[in-house]
């Protein structure tokens, strides 16, 4: 059996990395919405929201060219988190396309449920490549025809596990102001298979996520500059220090306007995705961490499975300037912005 | 192909710089007039893609990929520009004609096609905005 029979589900779809169920409103080269619908009892990373906007993109700019062209990650000026947690919901994707020619595709969307963005994007640019390095042209037709079908396809039943996709390993730590990690790409997962058929390569939305996980895990450990909020939890002014990685802290709670908090509480689904931080209670509260943007995603070149990566963190302020090395090589550049508050 | 003057550039550089800067994450001090994005600022493929579309969105003008190159052949057709990948003789002096901002000696013959990125310099950069925002206007 061939490694693109294999990731096929009952209904001929490659499911493992593929989140958009229905395209609809399809603007030829300039704009469409979509849909993604979720199975019971699953929620949905930010990150495969996100990459969900990135996948409706790749059809519109895909169809355009009768699927000689596919973009790849490459550019994301602006993402903005406003929430995190979804579970048996719908969610309404959107993108329209800046420029789409031969060699790039530029655009912006959004992914919403019940009236909200969840995830919103600006200034994302997708080199465009020739489409059968990565699949099979004919095969990417025959998909898309079947997103365009009203019925699309059946709600997703599984979703690949965010959290935990690769390896961390910390080798250094100044806390607060830097850490040093080495990340390792597994050599073998079911969405190599989907990401992509002819070329598996690690999503740069799974490494984004694992990134922002350590800017996280680095503003957490601030001994200094998170002191007002610290004193006014009753926590004291000692560094504190939990390993996002390691330690799987349950959510307690929902920030800002998300629309369903009483079900999201009731679900308590698993934390963190990566739009939420952290949690530290004290005597007075607990101190609740988000990652509200993120800027300037950078990446540079494919990551292959198996491969093994260096991400340096440095925090200046509110922001996590992230760089990723290959090799010594630049492989990525980020830069997130945290924002904490007394929950 | 129309005249570009020194102030034409000078007007536009100072925000050219700051794109460029932004984009490949250095300082604007670092991006003079003649430095080549390849060489001398470590620009990579994914790097001109993020300068052209910053570029098209801070001075709201359109660049179209490839435009550098397509001016740079004008009149010319494709087989009298390149021959599998390689410059013609005429190419190359179309080409030199063109980049007027690029000192002669770095011109190699034969040039391949995927090279002449590697020629670019801000200035490159800086009349590609004067172009568009003259074309725009006409």
């Amino acid at each position: 059996m061939s490694k693109e029979e294999t990731s096929r589900t009952p209904d001929g779809r490659l499911a493992a990395y593929s989140f958009v169920s229905t395209i609809s409103d399809l603007v030829p080269a300039r704009h469409a919405r979509g849909r993604i619908h979720i199975g019971e009892g699953l929620s949905l990373a930010p990150c495969l929201a996100a990459e969900a906007v990135g996948q409706l993109a790749a059809w519109v700019a895909m169809a355009a060219c009768d699927f000689s062209r596919r973009p790849v990650a490459g550019i994301a000026g602006e993402v903005a988190l406003a929430g995190s947690a979804l579970t048996n919901d719908v969610i309404e994707l959107e993108v329209d396309l800046e420029a789409c020619d031969d060699d790039a595709v530029a655009y912006r969307g959004r992914a919403r449920a019940g009236g909200h963005d969840l995830v919103t994007l600006a200034e994302c640019v997708g080199p465009m490549l020739p489409a059968e390095d990565f699949d099979d042209p004919e095969a990417l037709r025959e998909r898309f025809r079947r997103l365009m079908n009203p019925a699309g396809s059946p709600p997703l039943a599984t979703l690949p596990e965010v959290a935990g996709s690769c390896t961390v390993r910390e080798i250094a730590r100044d806390p607060g102001a830097r850490l040093v990690a080495e990340l390792t790409v597994p050599q073998e997962a079911p969405f190599f298979a989907d990401h992509f058929p002819r070329k598996p390569v690690f999503p740069a939305t799974l490494f984004l996520d694992a990134q922002i996980r350590l800017a996280l895990d680095l503003w957490m450990s601030d001994p200094v500059s998170d002191s007002p909020l610290r004193r006014r939890a009753g926590l004291s002014d000692s560094p504190l220090r939990r390993s996002l990685s390691d330690s799987p802290l349950r959510r307690r709670g929902v920030r800002g306007d998300f629309p369903h908090p009483d079900r999201i509480a009731a679900q308590n689904p698993p934390f963190p995705p990566f739009a939420e931080g952290g949690i530290h209670g004290g005597i007075h509260g607990v101190i609740q961490a988000a990652v509200v943007r993120v800027q300037n995603v950078k990446m540079r070149s494919f990551i292959n499975p198996g491969t093994i990566i260096e991400v340096i963190a440095e925090r200046d302020g509110t922001e996590v300037h992230l760089l990723a090395r290959r090799d010594g090589q630049r492989l990525s550049t980020a830069s997130v912005t945290i924002q904490s508050e007394l929950a | 192909v129309e005249e570009i003057s020194a102030d034409d550039v000078a007007a536009v550089f100072p925000k050219v710089a700051r794109t460029i800067a932004d984009a490949l994450g250095c300082e604007p001090e670092e991006v003079l007039l003649q430095r080549r994005l390849i060489d001398d600022l470590r620009a990579e493929s994914i790097d001109f893609l993020d300068i052209l579309f910053r570029l098209e969105r801070g001075f709201k003008i359109k660049i179209p990929r490839g435009k550098i190159i397509e001016n740079a052949r004008g009149e010319l057709s494709e087989a009298d520009f390149e021959r599998k990948g390689v410059l013609t003789d005429a190419g190359l002096a179309r080409l030199r004609e063109y980049l007027v901002e690029v000192p002669p000696e770095r011109f190699k013959s034969p040039m391949k096609l995927v090279d002449i990125p590697r020629l670019f310099t801000v200035e490159t950069f800086c009349r590609l905005v004067v172009r568009a925002q003259k074309d725009s206007r006409q």
